[in-house]
């Protein structure tokens, strides 16, 4: 596993960091869209992991770079579109789907214009998301490599 | 005063002398209708040829730059017809010669009828992809016709301008026959993004998706990843209509979203021709797809009788032109067809990251 180092800080001594592969991280209340993702899932390398808030799923994006996050908007209805804010400043290369209610379907702007690649209002059908996952961490995932990468700093 | 002679009296009187009245009466008549004729088509060729010169330069003379020369070239050739047809032959000279600046930039300046050999600049034989860009005038000429239209071309990538299928629920409705549409396409996820009158549909995923402020337009980029994960850049357009505008201040400012942007696609209605001085010199790096890999009648509206050039479709220096088609369906707008295959750039290659379970 590749070792980067965190800046120095004025605070503490300089702390090795371990990159961790993307993975598809899961933020919702009740485990819904997990379950579907993981029985589809099953057979493939792709880890599933489901995040209990929004400052879990952070702290996970940013040890995964690159990850793929579905996000229910419909758990977190006032946080979602900060979350999204933070993880486009985080430039962690998260790519976040959101999967919102029909009424909040209007934000669909807001939320692409922080970040999100996919927007489902209602939810998508659960073949369309297993397809949309993978097909966005098909990109990212190889068979022939056997480092993890850091994410490009932009 | 002379007294006539007998032989002129005869000429007179004669069968040649019936004939010369009627035949002058008739050039009378002809010159009755040609001299209305003559003065409007002058009229007409003088408007055209100050907007010609002076082009969009200023906002009086860009109203006469947007006459279309076909119909100077067509008024022309109609007159240079009667002029043949009712006998004036320096007339028909004179038509003649009017009518070949107009016929020269509808022939050899605004359309090319020979497609411009290229050489692939890369080895990618990979299917090319597709894009089409259609303004479908609110779906008046029937969203069925539309949808069969789209059917037949099976884009990849697909904008719609003035996509604006009644209330919020026929809207609904529409879009959602629309991506059961693009599912049988073979599309497994139909990406879909509306903005004001512009719906933009992709069978990549949408990796960023913005709008751009421009007055009174709608404005949209939209980045993609093919298939192979090479990024792509689509910047969408529809700016406002009616040609009596100054649209020369907006034009740059479009050109300017281009050289910001840098995107590899830009399309849409852009309700400025081709010939557009903005228009002709595009941020460098970009060319016209017609020009590229297009040939034929440019023109893209009015339909049935498409004279100005007003959709366009540019590509960066990324993209390699296949095919430009420009079809007619059931909209004012004919829509645009580009196939393209993107360029691979080693400098830039996709992020690739193993996963962790690989060690």
């Amino acid at each position: 596993m590749p070792m980067t180092t965190e800046p120095a800080s004025d605070t503490g001594p300089v702390v090795p960091r371990a990159w961790l592969a993307p993975a598809i991280l899961v933020l919702e209340r009740a485990p819904r869209f997990e379950t579907v993702l993981k029985s589809a899932l099953a057979d493939s390398r792709r880890l599933i992991r489901p995040c209990r808030s929004p400052g879990d799923l952070l702290a996970l994006a940013d040890r995964m770079p690159a990850s793929v996050c579905v996000l229910d908007w419909s758990g977190w209805p006032t946080e979602l579109l900060g979350l999204l804010d933070r993880l486009q400043v985080a430039q962690c290369g998260a790519r976040p789907v959101v999967i919102a209610t029909s009424e909040l379907a209007p934000l669909e702007w807001a939320a692409r214009e922080a970040g999100a690649v996919g927007f489902f209002a209602p939810a998508p059908p659960d073949q369309e998301l297993v397809t949309l996952c993978e097909r966005l961490l098909d990109h990212l995932i190889g068979t022939a490599s056997t480092a993890a990468v850091a994410p490009q700093k932009q | 005063m002379s007294t006539p002679s007998p032989a002129t009296d005869a000429a007179v009187v004669g069968p040649a002398g019936d004939r010369r009245p009627h035949a002058s009466s008739r050039r009378l008549w002809g010159w009755l209708l040609l001299a209305p004729a003559w003065l409007l088509y002058g009229l007409l060729w003088c408007a055209w040829g100050v907007g010609q010169t002076w082009r969009d330069r200023y906002p009086l003379w860009e109203r006469l730059f947007h006459i279309p020369a076909p119909a100077v070239s067509v008024a022309g050739l109609v007159l240079w017809a009667l002029c043949a047809g009712s006998r004036h032959r320096r007339a028909g000279w004179v038509a003649g010669l009017l009518v070949a600046w107009p016929l020269a930039v509808v022939l050899f300046h605004d359309n090319h009828w020979l497609r411009p050999s290229h050489s692939p600049a890369t080895v990618n034989s990979d299917r090319p992809l597709r894009l089409l860009d259609w303004n479908v005038w609110h779906g008046m000429g029937g969203w069925d016709r539309v949808l069969e239209t789209l059917d037949g071309e099976r884009p990849d990538i697909l904008v719609l301008a003035e996509y604006t299928p009644g209330d919020p629920d026929q809207f609904e409705h529409h879009l959602e026959s629309l991506q059961a549409r693009l599912r049988s396409w073979g599309w497994k996820v139909p990406h879909t993004l509306y903005s004001g009158s512009l719906l933009i549909a992709s069978r990549f995923p949408l990796t960023h998706s913005e709008r751009l402020r421009l007055h009174y337009s709608d404005c949209v980029q939209v980045d993609f990843e093919d298939d192979s994960g090479t990024p792509l850049r689509l910047l969408a357009f529809d700016l406002p209509g009616g040609l009596w505008g100054h649209r020369d201040p907006l034009l740059r400012k479009v050109n300017a979203i281009i050289a910001t942007t840098q995107p590899d696609l830009v399309v849409g209605d852009f309700n400025a021709v081709r010939q557009a001085t903005q228009l002709q010199s595009p941020p460098p790096g970009y060319r016209h797809a017609y020009d590229a890999a297009g040939s034929g009648w440019s023109y893209t509206w009015p339909v049935p009788v498409p004279m100005l050039a007003i959709d366009q479709c540019l590509i960066g220096q990324r993209i390699e032109p296949v095919d430009y088609t420009l079809g007619t369906g059931a909209s004012d707008h004919r829509w645009q067809r580009l196939d393209f295959r993107p360029i691979r750039s080693d400098r830039n290659p996709p992020p690739r990251v193993a996963h962790a379970d690989d060690d």
